[in-house]
């Protein structure tokens, strides 16, 4: 008998609703003594009465779904109450006299994996999806819960299927000249365009994994250009503030913030100036240059009363990727030159800079070909990705090598099988055996 | 002495006698008539892609059937040669007639018991076979009972409408068995498959066909084995079907059991009627026909790529469509044939069946097709009787050393829909199951069950040690430039090397070479009277060339061999094993799976089910 399980799906604190889920064959049958006037019907509402043997416990209302067209394909029940957590607990107590037990972290979405409602796929899409902090990566997960990553690597799944049964369906009829042909060279082109294509895939998909951990913006400048200031100004604003780390002037400063829903951490980097024999400011610089690498977007401040150039040529050494710079002019205030942006300390507030600095993202970080290709929302799923195109990779050195048909299907095979996994599908010999059925064999 | 007895005499109820007679058992072999022995009634060859290892397993386990092909062989050929030494396969046309005469010669001389009855039920008490009865009112009573009765249970031939209760070839069919293993509540299932028409040799016009010859190089199934008789090369020849020939078969679709209703077992997926081929491929405006003699001392031509059970009046018109064959006269009409088969899943790995203890299945009667599938089982089940008999262990050959493991691997776990047929694709580890080294990957195994003789074993145990001797010489072994021959090879290949001497390993490696090409550098490796031959030159150039590829396919062996491993208990209640679907708990209880492995591949075990299984038998 499967168990059956419950869970508060509400977090654990006084508020306006709270949500029991029960799920597992004995969900209706559960709550009869709590609820005595309630009808299980399929996907249903119904105001109910709750109470206990002492009593009334508190209105709610109780949907139920019916096995298997459920969430986790059990019979599900869903309790939503007033989210008083003394309400809660006699709620549970009853449950639990019932003998139901407390879900494990995950056991719902078990029961829907085990139930086939989920494939593997859909099952990480859910839990990045819970715990994205990322609007990105949310979008993401909502796609591959909806099929699309399944769907994509189906379709690979069936072009490599297509592929091996050609070869080995003339390795198991030898004898058949009636079967198609087909060109170990020609099979070599379209392996190497869904390499390609994986390639691009596991790419994004690494870049938009890395980002949705947080995107760093290093701020850069000569002492006194405004970083400082800048960045106060900025956590100063009515924005979300997750974190701020204390350092000494000399040592970066850094602050994270929301921006379009994507974590962004601003470091401050120590000034540099044109020449030192301070130690200190030395070992800063090398911190700095370090900083800098390490972000994506370097924000380079140029203070507006200096001469511009000259900050430009200081710095050059130092930005060594040009793309991912944003200049801005401070101190507009005293001086406003005419190209770049320019900002002030005493401008009311940042917006200016901000949309910049979101546009900077949305073209040159999370740009169209992530939006397209990142296909993969978890480590774990890149890594597997990786395996596949390390074996498409040998299959692609056979041909190269002229080596037999045999190595070549057999490695594939091996690529299909890896793709499998990545959505909890066991391709195993029968697949490809059924798709023999595709060609003309016979005795 | 254990009395073994085995019901047929067809590929595996020879193989079966055969092994259960070496192996000390006294052995009845009971058939309808001595006529039925070995015969082959359908096509006359052994061997083929996959099935060619097959019965090169069943020479490394001492088997009958590789030599009887090699002795009454008409043809040879080397199957796959251009598609890798992974799937290279033998195919042997062999005689219709000589083949069944040489076994039956060979049966009678052994010293196996041949008794001539139908048997009309099995004697069963307590779920244990304790014999069989005969229809001439007789017991034979016996310690185990091996069931090899092919496609006689219940069957019925079509040529059209013509719808008859008989077995191949017109010969008697038996139905008391059927009906006893329902009483039984044994799972039958109804198969079917075909055999295509027979025509007069003399009545072909060969000048219009394409004369396929066979090998031209001497291969056999046997090794170091003497044949007594020399090597034949008979030709074979193609011809091709038509727009005409389609024509005449579509208008006649209606008279065969495509359109019956009274015919409804399962045909061979991959073996489809002409009628079927034409229904299904309606845009495939030929399809092939292989002619090949069915025998030195016969008349007739069988024709590969054409089974089919039209009435035989369209047969004939059909045939007479195809060019080469316009006064072309059939001797045999072409016919399916309907029978009862066992569902496999009801046997454990050593065809034991589950619920009779004693009874062991071989062969088509097991649901598989094909003469060398039918023949491996006999060796499996009667070595497993024996075994059981005399207290030893069950002798299991897995999927990854043979394969032979792979098909009763597959069969018993996964079950069949249609009739199974061996194919490369069916094994996932075919990279190391190649035909060079059938004998060095089962050697042990045979020794270890009796299975070949000690002196063998010490001529086998010699030979490896040479070899992994030569294959650690030749990590070290370099050839030089200086060598007129070896400069000669390069240029040949028009290979220029950048430096004077190159580890011989890193030629063998060039796809450019063929391993025996270097032979006389590797055979100076080591002294003459020692030199490799060329099969295990074979080996040792594949195991050199895809060293890399065999250990990580080792490894995954390894990995798999883990599960293997890990063994369910058969008195498991999995109703009370937390987490399992209450579809899995019903399968497993059902099928009482002998390894989280097996349990794996049953269909609708999915992983969770497993990853909670492997976590109970791990607490537990």
């Amino acid at each position: 008998m499967n168990k059956t399980i419950y869970s508060l799906v509400t977090k654990p604190i006084n508020q306006n609703v709270a949500i029991i889920r029960i799920s597992g064959p004995q969900a209706f049958e559960s709550i009869k003594t709590l609820a005595p006037t309630f009808e299980p019907k399929a996907n249903s509402v119904e105001f109910c009465k709750l109470q206990s043997s002492n009593g009334f416990i508190d209105d709610a209302l109780i949907l139920s779904f019916v096995s298997p067209n459920s969430f986790t394909g059990e019979n599900v029940i869903e309790i939503q109450s007033h989210g008083s957590m003394f309400i809660v607990q006699k709620i549970i107590s009853e449950l639990n006299s019932f003998g139901l037990t407390q879900s494990e972290p995950g056991e719902f979405m078990k029961q829907a994996y085990m139930n086939g409602k989920l494939d593997l796929s859909q099952v990480e899409a859910i839990n990045t999806l819970i715990l994205s902090e990322n609007e990105k990566l949310t979008e993401k997960s909502v796609d591959n819960l909806n099929g699309k990553q399944s769907t994509f690597i189906n379709e690979c799944i069936s072009k490599l299927g297509g592929i091996v049964s050609r070869i080995q369906v003339s390795i198991d009829y030898p004898e058949n000249t009636d079967l198609p042909e087909y060109n170990l060279k020609e099979i070599g082109k379209s392996v190497e365009e869904l390499k390609a294509e994986l390639e691009s895939i596991i790419n994004d998909s690494q870049r938009l994994v890395d980002y949705s951990k947080g995107i760093k913006i290093a701020l850069v400048g000569i002492p006194n250009a405004g970083k400082s200031t800048l960045l106060n100004k900025i956590l100063n604003e009515d924005r979300a503030i997750v974190s701020n780390v204390e350092g000494t002037t000399r040592d970066v400063v850094e602050s994270s913030i929301f921006i379009d829903g994507i974590k962004v951490t601003l470091q401050d980097t120590a000034g540099i100036r044109s020449e030192t024999d301070d130690q200190i400011e030395h070992e800063g610089i090398n911190r700095s240059k370090k900083t800098l690498n390490e972000s994506d977007i370097n924000l380079f401040l140029i203070d507006g009363t200096k001469d511009i150039q000259e900050q430009r040529e200081l710095f050059s050494p130092l930005l060594v990727d040009k793309e991912k710079v944003i200049e801005v002019i401070t101190k507009s205030d005293l001086v406003k030159h005419e190209e770049g942006i320019n900002i002030s300390s005493n401008d009311e507030n940042n917006n200016l800079l901000l949309d910049q600095i979101s546009e900077f993202i949305k073209t040159n970080i999370f740009d169209s070909s992530i939006n397209k290709n990142s296909l993969l929302i978890t480590q774990s799923q890149i890594d597997n990705f990786k395996i596949i195109n390390e074996s498409l990779g040998v299959a692609l050195n056979f041909i190269k090598h002229d080596e037999t048909p045999d190595v070549v299907a057999f490695e594939l095979e091996n690529s299909m099988k890896q793709l499998g996994k990545v959505i909890g599908v066991e391709i195993n010999q029968d697949y490809l055996t059924n798709l023999f059925a595709n060609f003309c064999i016979g005795k | 002495m254990n009395h073994i007895i085995i019901v047929g005499a067809g590929h595996a109820g020879v193989e079966a006698a055969h092994f259960a007679h070496k192996l000390g058992n006294k052995v009845s072999l009971v058939t309808f008539n001595e006529d039925d022995i070995a015969s082959l009634p359908c096509n006359v060859s052994i061997g083929g892609s996959a099935k060619g290892i097959v019965v090169k397993e069943l020479f490394a386990l001492g088997g009958i059937m590789p030599i009887a092909a090699d002795e009454t062989q008409l043809q040879t050929k080397i199957l796959n040669k251009s598609k890798g030494p992974a799937v290279q396969a033998l195919r042997a046309q062999v005689d219709k007639v000589k083949y069944p005469e040489w076994i039956k010669n060979y049966i009678k001389t052994s010293g196996i018991n041949l008794v001539t009855a139908e048997v009309t039920s099995l004697i069963i008490e307590n779920d244990e076979v304790k014999g069989i009865q005969l229809n001439n009112e007789e017991e034979l009573l016996g310690d185990a009972v091996i069931l090899a009765t092919g496609t006689f249970l219940r069957s019925k031939t079509m040529k059209g409408t013509d719808i008859k209760e008989e077995g191949p070839d017109g010969k008697r069919t038996t139905k008391g068995i059927s009906e006893q293993l329902e009483d039984y509540e044994i799972e039958l299932i109804r198969l079917k498959t075909g055999t295509p028409p027979r025509i007069n040799k003399d009545s072909i016009d060969y000048s219009v066909l394409v004369e396929e010859p066979g090998a031209e190089e001497e291969t056999w199934f046997t090794e170091d084995t003497k044949i007594s008789k020399g090597y034949q090369n008979i030709p074979a020849w193609l011809a091709y079907t038509n727009e005409d020939t389609h024509q005449i078969i579509r208008d006649n679709f209606d008279k065969t059991y495509l359109f019956s209703d009274e015919i409804n077992g399962s045909g061979p997926r991959y073996c489809p009627s002409i009628e079927d081929k034409v229904k299904r491929f309606s845009d495939k405006d030929r399809h092939q026909i292989f002619l090949e003699l069915e025998s030195e001392e016969m008349n007739t031509i069988y024709l590969a790529g054409i089974s089919s059970s039209l009435p035989t009046d369209i047969q004939d018109q059909f045939i007479k469509t195809i060019k080469g064959f316009e006064n072309a006269i059939i001797e045999k009409y072409a016919y399916a044939i309907e029978y009862d088969a066992i569902s496999p899943t009801q046997l454990k790995q050593t065809l034991e069946l589950k619920k009779i203890k004693s009874l062991y299945f071989a062969g088509q009667v097991n649901g598989t097709s094909g003469y060398e599938e039918a023949a491996a089982q006999g060796a499996i089940a009667a070595i497993n009787a024996s075994n059981k008999l005399n207290n030893k262990k069950d002798f299991i050959l897995d999927r990854s050393e043979s394969y032979i493991g792979v098909m009763i691997d597959d069969i018993t776990t996964k079950g069949i829909q249609d009739p199974y047929r061996l194919l490369s694709s069916r094994a996932e580890y075919r990279l190391l199951l190649r035909t060079d080294n059938a004998v060095k990957r089962l050697y042990e195994k045979a020794h270890d069950n009796n299975l070949i003789s000690e002196e063998r074993y010490q001529e086998l145990k010699t030979r490896y040690e040479i070899f992994d001797k030569m294959k650690d010489k030749l990590w070290e072994a370099r050839l030089n430039v200086s060598d007129q021959r070896f400069l000669d090879l390069l240029n040949e290949k028009e290979i220029s090397l950048s430096v004077n001497s190159v580890p011989i390993i890193d030629m063998v490696k060039r796809p450019e070479f063929k391993i025996n090409e270097l032979k006389p550098f590797i055979n100076e490796q080591i002294e003459e009277s020692t030199a490799l031959s060329d099969n295990d030159l074979t080996t040792l150039g594949i195991e050199i060339k895809f060293e890399g590829y065999i250990k990580k396919q080792e490894r995954e062996v390894a990995d798999y061999l883990r599960y293997q491993k890990i063994k369910l208990p058969e008195d498991l209640d999995y109703s009370t094993v937390p987490n399992l679907a209450l579809e899995a708990q019903e399968k497993l209880n059902n099928f009482k799976p002998i390894s989280i492995h097996q349990a794996q591949n049953i269909q609708g075990i999915n992983p969770a089910d497993i990853m909670n299984l492997v976590a109970f038998i791990n607490k537990n």
